[in-house]
């Protein structure tokens, strides 16, 4: 004799057809493609994703080199690690152009001032490069 | 492309994986009828279950990088058509689609169809999706997964989340609840040709 459960699963396949599925509405798969270029947001491949894992990579090289510029620098003057990157400052010469407004305009620019603009300007090229670089899918 | 020409799934996700989008339209094609369907019989209307079929392949064509191949690439599509399909209707408050009585008269449902064996077939299959609106979204859904799909409890389990023995208890009640519905639906239907005998006679 039939269970309960047996009973109800037989009277519910009388009603089952799995072979008779409808078909996906016409132009279901042209509609995806062209939701899918259409949208901004595109499926990171495995080869951007690999790049951008360099990032951290690059940032401790950096930071490694540039400790081992603070450590290894010729010692001139001083005993000391400060000692040595503040004489390794001083013997950068920069040699910029000094503008002289004063002729024009009645107030005083600090030489620093000139100094943070280069560098200003310095950093966002290299923000900018760095972007194109790690953004090149987009 | 014919079913022999597809090479299978995972080729065209690493297709798509290296930068060939319109790879993923042979995963649409490979796939578009069944992931339809299974949202069709948990939404209960066409043109909410194509839209929540699209989304669910956008989504998976978002994810296609997370997609780590422990478990077949069509589980993890069908988890992701269910969760969708599940979370449309829940976020459609009104229940719309659902007739709130089933039409004693068949012909009334499904037109007059000169073939009585596909006349009954039809009247059966309206019956049945009549009696999967009243019965829970999940309990729709595992009916969808288990019947049509044909999937083993344990494939169930794999898409939706539900422990094994879990998905057992609730198969069962959800039979039991569809097959108290349709039981009524059928001795209404007996009634009324009984009456219609009756009058006729007189």
């Amino acid at each position: 004799m039939k269970t309960s459960q047996e009973y109800n699963e037989d009277r519910l396949k009388d009603y089952i057809y799995p072979e008779g599925i409808e078909k996906a509405p016409e132009g279901f798969t042209a509609k995806i493609m062209l939701r899918i270029q259409l949208e901004p947001v595109t499926v990171k491949t495995r080869e951007r994703a690999g790049r951008l894992r360099l990032v951290p990579l690059i940032s401790v090289a950096i930071t490694l080199i540039l400790v081992a510029a603070a450590v290894f620098l010729p010692d001139k003057s001083s005993a000391s690690t400060s000692g040595t990157i503040s004489d390794f400052m001083k013997n950068i010469y920069l040699h910029l152009t000094s503008v002289d407004i004063s002729s024009h305009i009645k107030f005083n620019i600090p030489v620093t001032f000139v100094y943070i603009s280069v560098a200003v300007f310095m950093l966002s090229f290299f923000d900018r490069v760095l972007n194109v670089f790690f953004h090149r899918d987009k | 492309m014919s079913e022999m020409d597809y090479k299978g799934d995972i080729f065209y996700i690493a297709q798509v994986l290296s930068g060939r989008v319109n790879a993923f339209s042979y995963i649409v094609d490979r796939h578009k009828d069944r992931a339809f369907n299974l949202a069709l019989r948990i939404c209960g209307n066409h043109e909410e279950a194509e839209e929540v079929a699209q989304d669910a392949f956008l989504k998976a064509y978002r994810s296609l990088n997370n997609f780590r191949m422990k478990s077949s690439f069509s589980t993890w599509l069908y988890r992701i058509i269910y969760n969708t399909a599940i979370s449309s209707v829940r976020t459609r408050k009104k229940g719309i689609l659902s007739l709130e009585e089933f039409p004693a008269d068949a012909t009334d449902f499904i037109g007059n169809n000169p073939v009585e064996e596909e006349a009954d077939r039809e009247y059966r299959s309206s019956l049945l999706n009549f009696a999967l609106q009243k019965i829970s979204d999940e309990e729709r859904g595992l009916i969808s997964l288990f019947y049509y799909d044909e999937m083993s409890t344990e494939e169930i389990s794999d898409v939706t989340g539900i422990s094994k023995a879990n998905i057992k208890v609730r198969l069962f009640r959800a039979r039991q609840k569809l097959s108290e519905i349709i039981q009524r639906e059928e001795k209404k239907k007996t009634m009324l040709y009984e009456t219609r005998i009756l009058t006729k006679l007189k």
